[in-house]
């Protein structure tokens, strides 16, 4: 039985990953001389038992070794080649527990190996605790994936098939994770093109000024020109929501839960532009007036969304939309009402989306 | 009970359906009609994505009054089911399962029902015809619909298809007396399940019960 195993499981194990072991090896002991290596080690080690993070760090980076472990004992026993282990169960449970826990001790040994060190150096610092606490890590590590392999053993395939069935079902799929994998799948160099372009901007201006030359304006009206290529973001969303997922409007799903989802959709496609403003404050830029730049930038984006939500728009009269905004948007800038201009388009885009979500056709019009 | 009180659809100038007041009892309808007649709009519209004039109600709920209540009453697959292409079936069904909550278990059973386990990791990109009318068709059927719309549902389906969707047709109907259903289709619905269904005549806009 064991030289079953041995060959199904921990040979094949370490033959698969000899790879990553020579990597480890190399990181771990092809950086320092042969001759410094005692010292080092011993190094690393103290710096374990005298600063707690490193060692839950290190300690984490051991129970991802074992996921990866188990995974690939799952993998086996869920295989064809693999179904014979499933006779083990016919052993005493205590028995099979015994050689599957002997075999997940040599697959470990990489790691149990480097713990013995850390539990020798703690006993010869008198760092018993530490010590203790890393043999019983070890030990509940092993024990709890002998177990998981013993319930395997009785069950081959079926916990895949369920984990899929589950998978299914669990990941959230929200209607704003939709549009953002659009844009970064199928729009991923044109997102990219005008988040540098924006944020570039944005930063590049705001370092001019200076608390003596402390004038907002030009950075207004150009970063309107950069919400200008995310409003052709979300003429692209709106040609796939009218072309592709119309469904989605049948569904039971309330007005400001909708707009909640596009209200998250339109933040996050912004964001990167709030973490400059939000980095640049409070110099070069006070923070009311970052505050003031993100809440238009936001208005804006929200205002033409909806607008093309309720209205069919062809290009041309996207166009015309954003000429007539960005008209808007200079005289208030102009004239010192930011604020309002923001509160009035948040206003005109909510009614608007209340008032004509069910009533437009644009949903059809791809 | 489905009712139609002064409802019409017009494109532009165009009017394409005229429903003065109809009344239509639970049970199984073929909408009927040539090209264009107005069949894929009908369903559209009961099924709230295209507004209407007029009122539209069902089971007393108005969908311009009770947009979401109605909505849930509501299955609904389309005749050339079109899906993003970056999306999976299992993304579908997560997505419609947060919204329509089913009962446990009944997403896993319409999987194994209609066929679709295999190809649910894969994306929308790489299906056939086929295989997204199924997914379609599944997602009409998630949850407790009171009405279930199918526009062409034969169309494209294999035969094993076409066998697993009669069958949960005639379930819903014999297990849940509720649920009605509303078939448009070209196709002669000759299986034993289309027994006694009544036919809806869709001609130069007007709609007449047969």
């Amino acid at each position: 039985m064991w030289l079953a195993l041995n060959k199904t499981l921990i040979r094949s194990f370490y033959l698969q990953h000899a790879g990553f072991f020579l990597f480890l090896f190399i990181v771990f002991f092809g950086i320092v001389a042969p001759s410094q290596q005692l010292a080092y080690h011993y190094a690393l080690i103290r710096g374990m038992l005298e600063a707690p993070v490193f060692l839950i760090l290190v300690a984490f980076a051991w129970l991802l070794y074992a996921v990866k472990v188990s995974q690939f004992v799952f993998r086996v026993i869920d295989s064809p080649e693999g179904l014979f282990l499933c006779h083990l169960r016919r052993f005493e449970p205590g028995q099979c527990y015994l050689v599957l826990l002997r075999v997940q001790h040599v697959l470990f040994l990489p790691v149990s190996g480097y713990a013995l060190a850390v539990v020798g150096v703690a006993l010869y610092r008198g760092a018993w605790v530490v010590a203790v606490i890393v043999v019983s890590y070890l030990g509940l590590i092993c024990g709890v994936a002998a177990m998981l392999y013993y319930r395997r053993l009785g069950y081959p395939g079926v916990f895949r098939e369920r984990a899929r069935s589950v998978s299914r079902r669990r990941p959230h799929v929200r209607y704003w994770g939709i549009l953002v994998r659009f844009l970064i799948q199928d729009n991923r160099w044109f997102l990219v093109g005008i988040k540098l372009f924006s944020c570039g901007l944005l930063y590049l201006l705001l370092r001019q000024q200076t608390p003596e030359d402390y004038d907002l304006r030009a950075v207004y009206f150009t970063y309107c020109v950069a919400l200008f290529g995310h409003g052709i973001l979300l003429f692209r969303c709106r040609r796939l929501e009218s072309g592709r997922m119309m469904w989605y409007r049948a569904l039971p799903v309330a007005l400001w839960k909708r707009l909640g989802q596009y209200v998250l959709f339109w933040l996050l496609l912004l964001a990167p532009e709030m973490l400059i403003l939000g980095w640049m404050t409070p110099n070069p830029i006070r923070f009311i007036d970052a505050l003031e730049l993100g809440i238009t930038g936001n208005s804006l984006l929200i205002l033409v969304s909806c607008c093309q939500m309720v209205i069919p728009l062809r290009v041309s009269d996207f166009l015309k939309l954003w000429l007539v905004l960005f008209g808007i948007w200079y005289g208030c800038v102009l004239g010192g009402s930011v604020i309002a201009m923001s509160g009035f388009f948040v206003g005109v885009a909510v009614a608007l989306f209340f008032g004509g979500y069910y009533r437009s056709t644009t949903c059809c019009s791809g | 009970m489905l009712q139609f009180t002064e409802a019409e659809k017009s494109y532009g100038s165009k009017k394409v359906l005229e429903i003065a007041s109809l009344e239509m009892p639970w049970g199984m309808y073929w909408l009927q009609g040539p090209n264009g007649s107005g069949k894929t709009t009908l369903l559209r519209m009961l099924a709230g994505i295209l507004p209407s004039r007029g009122y539209i109600r069902l089971q007393g709920l108005s969908l311009k009054d009770h947009p979401v209540a109605y909505r849930r009453l509501i299955g609904w697959a389309e005749a050339e089911p079109l899906y993003p292409d970056f999306l999976t079936g299992a993304d579908l069904l997560a997505f419609y399962s947060d919204i329509i909550q089913p009962p446990v278990g009944q997403v896993d059973d319409l999987i194994a029902r209609l066929g679709v386990a295999s190809w649910l990791d894969s994306k929308a990109a790489s299906w056939s015809a086929g295989m997204s009318k199924k997914i379609s068709l599944l997602l009409a059927f998630i949850g407790r619909p009171a009405l279930i719309m199918l526009d062409e549902p034969l169309v494209t389906l294999d035969q094993p298809g076409i066998a697993a969707l009669c069958d949960l047709i005639d379930e819903r109907r014999s297990t849940q007396e509720s649920t009605g259903f509303i078939l448009s289709s070209h196709q002669p619905l000759s299986h034993a399940v289309f027994q006694g269904i009544q036919i809806v005549k869709i001609s130069d806009g007007l709609i007449s019960l047969i």
